[in-house]
């Protein structure tokens, strides 16, 4: 009579112990897994999700439950992001594991961008930009697509876009002891000196690490560097700048984003945009790292100067003879680095292929199933044109 | 730390010299009113009959026996001397500034009308005590009106006599403002056993009466409170007035953001709103002893909030829980005993206000819809000083160390105690 009873528990107990192993075992690896479309489940008080999407410019949070392939993280906050991405229909979502316990995390992560993708047709620009830049060698988010569930009804495709934090600085710089500012957009700033007082400094440069340090260990750095940028003779620009700003790294960005012809980057339309930047504790001197490239691809034939000129950073980097040929030489790179093996054919191919029917059945996307194709059309016409189009600019330019 | 609402912003921000400029008025006001108050004085023990017209010994004009009427003043002026905050912009803000008039008709009728020129009391409206009580007999009173709930010792105490310059924690948060309601009281068994018991027309501040279905559910907000005094104005003896009571609030509360929220001596939130929805009950236990020269005086307060269906899931959570009480110490090392002529006292209290839920076993979590929700307190010791310079004037000086407790240590919150030195300049008629 004992004996079946015992063979289920002891069975339940081996398929318990098998499932807690598989859960524990899983990594942000397998959430950034880029193989398959990743599936995530929200729970949220009714209540609470339409008063987000009522409020959807709002910035308050509300507390969810997220599940991930058996994980469920419990009583996590999340609020409405974005900037000209907002959407009361298809909100995109900051996902804050902390938000609501400092104890808080998720495979280590304490926070995920969930990006509704309503800036783009083809719904796939951004996470190909990002692939590139770190096939480039350029420390960059890592970013999967993800169908979203929220309530148990399908909320469209997301993609899911590891935060820039001290556990991306540890992933990627190995150090992230250092100062990390998120960069706003308030105006048009093309990285002139904006002044001696301090306090113009943190609306541009969000403290996202050492919060609690005076105003002077957090911003005197960030004015000096600007300062240095401005100031600096020619003939010092190099070294003095140098010491500040990590030239290799920087301009290793920004022919990658000259290459994928973004239009709202460090040499963006409307001013700098979309970077972080990181102070390392030690002398070494501070990266810029790539944030949002969801306005990559604006056109084959793209300027390749785009913003240069105007830039001061970027003026005088052109103006320094060693910098501007390095320059060039990392946006040949890039086109290697697109070209070869037809690698960004082959990926803007794979990931349309692998988000098409999720895409398809997305009802809150703002696009038609046509012109989502029409974007992917021009995508591929994109990577196949550009990279004879930037070798021409730069053969004109160098 | 979460940010103070607009009504907070602004109370450490009045421009000085306004602030000094009706100070000094209102000294202006002492000294002139002091002089006849004080001839007034003299001729007391004379007077046997009271006849129509200003009667300075307790400042009302009364009209035979049958009429009294008596005009109510308050500035309260608060000047902060220093904080842990860093520099101060400006030192001075008001605490209170209002006007009223109460009185009695034909030995049967008292009544209170009062107005505030700013919100120094949570309220929504300008008009603070508005009521008519009529007595049939010491044992049956009844009033009807805007007045205070029956609940709580120190928030039933008038600001003019409070012992420190702010009431405790647990009290601004727990305990109800006024509303709009009726209520029968009365002593009885000699006068030993007080009662008050009410029904009001809002909800803390919600009005359910659009609502059927809540009404049919809460019948306003019912309250009660019974005081035994076992010991009353004794007038020797080492224990002259003793009493212990308590107090009951029920009503109910409707769905949203609607907890209570404790608040530091500047009015910074320190905890956040919770989702309620259900029944709200308030509990309540208070004790006084007062000696020839000292008085000691407690309360213990609880207020649950049902959490009906504000899962994250639409399920119910478990009840939030707030708590709190206070124990106050009072020595007059000047002065005779009672409330009037010129006195002084120092005093002390120790307060404690914590958060926390009925559920305290789970993960703890800090959001609205936590079934654990993380437990928060605030632990506050209070020194004062009052000096009763004038029948109308009174100077008090208190000296707060305010910490917060994160037992469980998952909020992001500073837990350093903090300093605020404060003192008052008072005018009451």
């Amino acid at each position: 009579m004992f004996r079946p009873l015992l063979r289920r528990l002891v069975i339940g107990l081996v398929l318990q112990s098998a499932a807690a192993t598989s859960v524990q075992a899983q990594t942000t690896d397998d959430l950034f897994n880029e193989g398959a479309v990743q599936t995530l489940e929200i729970t949220i008080h009714s209540r609470d999700w339409d008063t987000l999407r009522a409020n959807f410019t709002s910035n308050d949070f509300y507390p969810a439950d997220v599940t991930w392939n058996g994980l469920r993280a419990r009583n996590v906050g999340i609020r409405s992001r974005g900037l000209g991405s907002r959407s009361g229909v298809k909100p995109g979502l900051e996902v804050n594991f902390a938000h609501y316990s400092s104890r808080g995390e998720f495979l280590g992560l304490k926070a995920l961008v969930l990006d509704n993708l309503t800036t783009d047709p083809s719904m796939i620009r951004e996470r190909v930009a990002m692939a590139f830049y770190r096939r480039m060698g350029i420390p960059a988010p890592r970013e999967v697509h993800a169908n979203l569930y929220v309530n148990g009804q399908y909320a469209g495709l997301y993609v899911i876009v590891e935060p820039v934090d001290t556990a991306f600085l540890q992933r990627y710089l190995g150090d992230n002891t250092g100062w990390l500012y998120e960069y706003h957009w308030l105006t048009t700033y093309v990285a002139t000196f904006l002044g001696e007082s301090l306090d113009l400094y943190p609306p541009f440069f969000e403290p996202r690490t050492h919060q609690t340090q005076s105003t002077f260990d957090l911003f005197d750095p960030v004015r000096e560097l600007f300062r240095t940028i401005n100031s600096a003779p020619v003939d010092s620009f190099r070294d003095s700048v140098g010491a500040r700003l990590d030239f290799e790294s920087t301009l290793r960005l920004i022919a990658g984003e000259a290459f994928m012809a973004e239009w709202d980057g460090i040499l963006g339309y409307a001013g700098m945009n979309n970077f972080y930047l990181y102070r390392p504790a030690t002398s070494a001197p501070a990266r810029i790292l790539p944030w949002d490239a969801d306005h990559t691809f604006q056109a084959p034939d793209y300027p390749l100067l785009a913003g240069a000129a105007e830039n001061v950073l970027m003026r005088r980097i052109l103006e320094d003879p060693v910098l501007r040929a390095r320059y060039f030489q990392l946006v040949l790179e890039a086109v290697n680095a697109a070209s070869s093996g037809d690698w960004l054919v082959n990926e803007i191919t794979k990931d349309y292929q692998q988000v098409r029917d999720s895409a398809l059945a997305d009802p809150f996307k703002p696009y038609t199933n046509e012109e989502f194709d029409a974007a992917f059309a021009y995508l591929l016409t994109f990577a196949r044109t550009r990279p004879a189009f930037v070798t021409s600019q730069v053969q004109q330019n160098k | 730390m979460i940010r103070p609402t607009p009504s907070d912003i602004g109370r450490w921000r009045c421009a000085p010299h306004v602030a000094l400029r009706a100070l000094c008025a209102a000294a202006a006001v002492v000294l002139a009113l002091s002089v006849p108050a004080s001839a007034q004085q003299a001729g007391k023990q004379g007077k046997q009959k009271v006849e129509s017209g200003v009667q300075w010994d307790d400042g009302s004009i009364r009209f035979g026996e049958s009429v009294r009427i008596e005009p109510k003043v308050r500035v309260q002026a608060d000047m902060l001397l220093w904080n842990d905050e860093g520099p101060i912009e400006d030192r001075f803000s008001w605490g209170s500034r209002r006007i009223g008039v109460n009185g009695e008709l034909f030995n049967r009728v008292q009544f209170q009308v009062e107005r505030a020129f700013q919100n120094d009391d949570d309220d929504d409206t300008p008009w603070r005590d508005v009521y008519v009580d009529v007595r049939i007999n010491r044992a049956f009173q009844v009033r009807g009106g805007r007045f205070k709930l029956p609940f709580s010792l120190e928030r039933n105490t008038s600001r003019d006599d409070l012992d420190f310059i702010q009431r405790a924690t647990a009290v601004r948060a727990i305990s109800p403002a006024r509303d709009t309601g009726v209520m029968v009281h009365g002593r009885v068994a000699k006068r030993m056993v007080e009662y008050e018991a009410g029904v009001f027309q809002h909800a803390d501040g919600f009005d359910l009466t659009d609502d059927p279905n809540s009404w049919s559910a809460l019948g306003a907000a019912l309250t009660g409170r019974v005081i035994v005094s076992p010991i009353r104005d004794k007038a020797d003896g080492p224990t002259r007035d003793l009493h212990f009571g308590v107090a009951l609030v029920r009503n109910t509360m409707p769905e949203g953001l609607n907890s209570v929220v404790g608040r530091l001596f500047d009015n910074d939130r320190f905890s956040e709103r919770m989702n309620v929805n259900g029944q709200r009950t308030r509990l309540g236990a208070e004790g006084l002893w007062r000696g020839r020269r000292a008085t000691i005086k407690g309360e213990l307060l609880q207020l649950t909030d049902q959490r009906l269906q504000q899962a994250i899931t639409g399920g119910d959570l478990s009840d939030l829980v707030q708590r709190g009480g206070y124990l106050t110490g009072i020595v007059r090392v000047f002065g005779k005993p009672g409330r009037r002529g010129q006195a002084v006292d120092v005093a002390a209290r120790l307060d404690r206000f914590t958060l926390g839920s009925a559920n305290d076993t789970d993960e703890p979590f800090t959001n609205p819809r936590a079934d654990h929700v993380a437990p928060l307190a605030k632990n506050t010791l209070t020194f004062g000083g009052n000096w009763q310079v004038h029948r109308w004037v009174r100077v008090q000086g208190n000296l707060l160390r305010e910490t917060l407790v994160d037992s469980l240590g998952v909020r992001d919150i500073n837990t350093e105690p903090r300093w605020t030195a404060v003192m008052r300049f008072q005018f009451s008629l």
